[in-house]
């Protein structure tokens, strides 16, 4: 890594793709040509005027500072589980990136101080899904019991979690490994029902898919097969569930294991519970009654998951006098962009030690420093 | 009359249904997909919906299966008909009493017919009178037996029976059937009452600990 006394054009790139830019957008912003922006991006050049600085700094909501500080780690799309990569725009994609990358940016951090839970995600490549989830469930000992918060279980094993830039919302959720560590990104304004099926998805590409194949729609089916058997275990299904079920069954039975009806529906058919024509029908049935669109006795937002591990973080450097907003310092980044990883994950109202404000762009020196 | 009996038991079973053109699989997706439709009652919905629910889905159920094997439909002012003119043989739905499906029992059809019911029964009778008088006197009269696809669900005992029965006899009142020339009674369905619905027995929350790297400072 280079040490960055200077202008870091890398990192100028960075601000511009969170912030889903494009350098023709910027450029207009900053009343400078594209290609004076390009030149600065390709570090032929560095901005030397302060105002060209505050503008940057105001326009893509990043401390001046963070624009002097060394490389932020980087995260090739090719190791990231994204799901519809083709519809997806390459500025929404860019942007994931970069939340991911700040993320990579914070545990890094938080690990040269704090021992977090090691990684006990197997690899179960060229394993049949269906069969995976069952021996993920055997070697964590949860026999086919449900699970409760799901994101507390993958925490307790190593995985880390984090929101989608709310920028990207479009976007249901990703994972990728990196460094033998496994992160997953997750949409948490989605129903609760979905955003559980969505982490098991994306543990699905973890544990499936963890140097890459399948990939595009073979590795999507099968994450979504894993997340169903994962959530839903054959046995209790079988226990619970009756053949010639009707939808306010289904509706009544989802509450066992937290999801949504359609999965529901889903999985007996798969388990060949019901027939074709019958699965049919109730999803006839459930989309008639509007039930696609709006979540029938949907899991109260009360009862959303949340992160287990990042209040543990705060909570033990807050004992060391270590507040939120001194670890954005450090990052070089405004607190809220520290919260937005957090969004709907944890409480993110432990303030102090750093400008919240997104316009105070004053280049200070952070107070602490990478170890 | 004693209306002859057919069941699942009976060695010509399967041939009796295919000489109407009926197979048992088939009959029992019918079955399941008038269950089904019969389920579909929700605590919103009006009193007797669910006999509703299984009354369309009987007709449309024929339909959809038999269309495609060469059926056709017909419709008698409100009598909803399905016709196999090669086989000449027509077949309505109808829901019946707690008789219907049981070998000692004779069923009646549950709810009073109307016109047209009661002139397939009387065709019914006039073509079972020709046809022992043809079989003795070998004429040529065309036999157009019309049969009513019976079916009763009953929620007690969770269990739905069904048969595909020739009408021969209205009752004193002319509104409902009460006897039958043929009965081909077909295998019941059980379906079990409801979903087990006990307190899921979640997974124990897994406890984890973070603790600092060193004893220095952070």
């Amino acid at each position: 890594m280079t040490n960055y006394n200077s202008f870091n054009p890398n990192r100028l790139r960075f601000a511009r793709e969170a912030r889903a830019f494009t350098i023709k957008k910027l450029s207009e912003e900053l009343h400078i040509s594209a290609k004076t922006l390009s030149i600065y991006e390709n570090g032929q050049l560095e901005p030397s005027k302060d105002d060209l600085l505050n503008s940057l700094s105001n326009i893509l909501q990043f401390p001046i500072d963070f624009f002097f500080m060394d490389d932020v780690i980087s995260l090739e799309k090719t190791i990231v589980s994204f799901r519809s990569l083709a519809r997806m725009s390459a500025s929404t994609r860019n942007a994931s990136l970069c939340s991911g990358r700040l993320a990579l940016e914070f545990i890094g951090w938080v690990e040269n101080k704090i021992e977090l839970p090691p990684n006990s995600i197997p690899d179960y490549r060229y394993t049949d899904p269906e069969a995976a989830a069952l021996k993920l469930r055997t070697q964590w000992t949860i026999g086919d019991r449900p699970i409760k918060n799901l994101i507390h279980l993958l925490e307790a094993k190593g995985v880390k979690v984090f929101s989608l830039n709310r920028a990207t919302f479009d976007m249901d959720a990703y994972s990728f490994w990196i460094e033998n560590k496994a992160f997953i990104f997750l949409n948490t304004i989605k129903s609760v029902e979905r955003s559980r099926f969505d982490t098991a998805h994306e543990l699905g590409h973890l544990v499936l898919h963890k140097h890459g194949a399948p990939s595009g729609k073979m590795a999507e089916i099968e994450a979504n097969r894993f997340a169903s058997a994962f959530l839903m275990p054959e046995s209790d299904i079988r226990h619970r569930a009756i053949q010639y079920i009707s939808l306010s069954d289904v509706i009544k039975l989802k509450t066992c294991w937290l999801v949504s009806a359609a999965a529901l529906i889903r999985r007996l058919k798969d388990l060949s519970i019901i027939t074709e024509w019958h699965y049919n029908r109730l999803n006839i049935d459930l989309s008639s009654a509007g039930f696609r669109a709006k979540e029938p006795d949907p899991i109260s937002i009360e009862y959303r998951e949340r992160s287990k591990l990042i209040p543990m973080i705060f909570k033990l450097l807050r004992e060391e006098g270590i507040t939120k907003g001194m670890v954005s310092n450090a990052l070089g980044i405004y607190q809220k962009d520290l919260d937005d990883l957090f969004f709907n994950l944890a409480l993110t109202g432990i303030e102090g030690g750093a400008s919240t404000n997104p316009n105070d762009g004053h280049r200070n020196q952070p107070n602490l420093k990478l170890i | 009359m004693i209306p002859e009996i057919v069941t699942p038991e009976t060695k010509d079973f399967t041939t009796e249904l295919q000489q109407i053109g009926l197979v048992p699989e088939l009959l029992r997706e019918i079955s399941e997909r008038i269950l089904l439709a019969f389920k579909q009652k929700t605590s919103n919905d009006a009193a007797g919906a669910d006999g509703i629910y299984a009354y369309l889905a009987a007709v449309r159920a024929f339909r959809d299966m038999l269309c495609p094997m060469g059926w056709s439909i017909d419709r008698r002012h409100n009598l909803e008909i399905i016709e196999n003119r090669n086989l000449k043989v027509s077949i309505s739905v109808s829901s019946g009493d707690k008789n219907t499906g049981k070998k000692d029992e004779i069923p009646k059809t549950k709810n009073p017919k109307g016109e047209q019911t009661r002139e397939i029964v009387y065709q019914n009778a006039r073509n079972s009178l020709f046809y022992e008088f043809d079989q003795k006197h070998t004429s040529i009269i065309e036999i157009k037996p019309f049969w009513i696809f019976l079916y009763h669900i009953d929620t007690k005992i969770s269990q739905m029976r069904t048969e595909i029965s020739l009408p021969l006899e209205m009752d004193f009142y002319g509104t409902r059937v009460e006897n039958w020339g043929k009965r081909i009674i077909l295998n019941t369905i059980d379906f079990p009452p409801s979903p087990v619905l006990s307190d899921p027995d979640f997974v124990e929350e897994v406890e984890f600990e973070i603790k600092r790297r060193s004893n220095d400072k952070l």
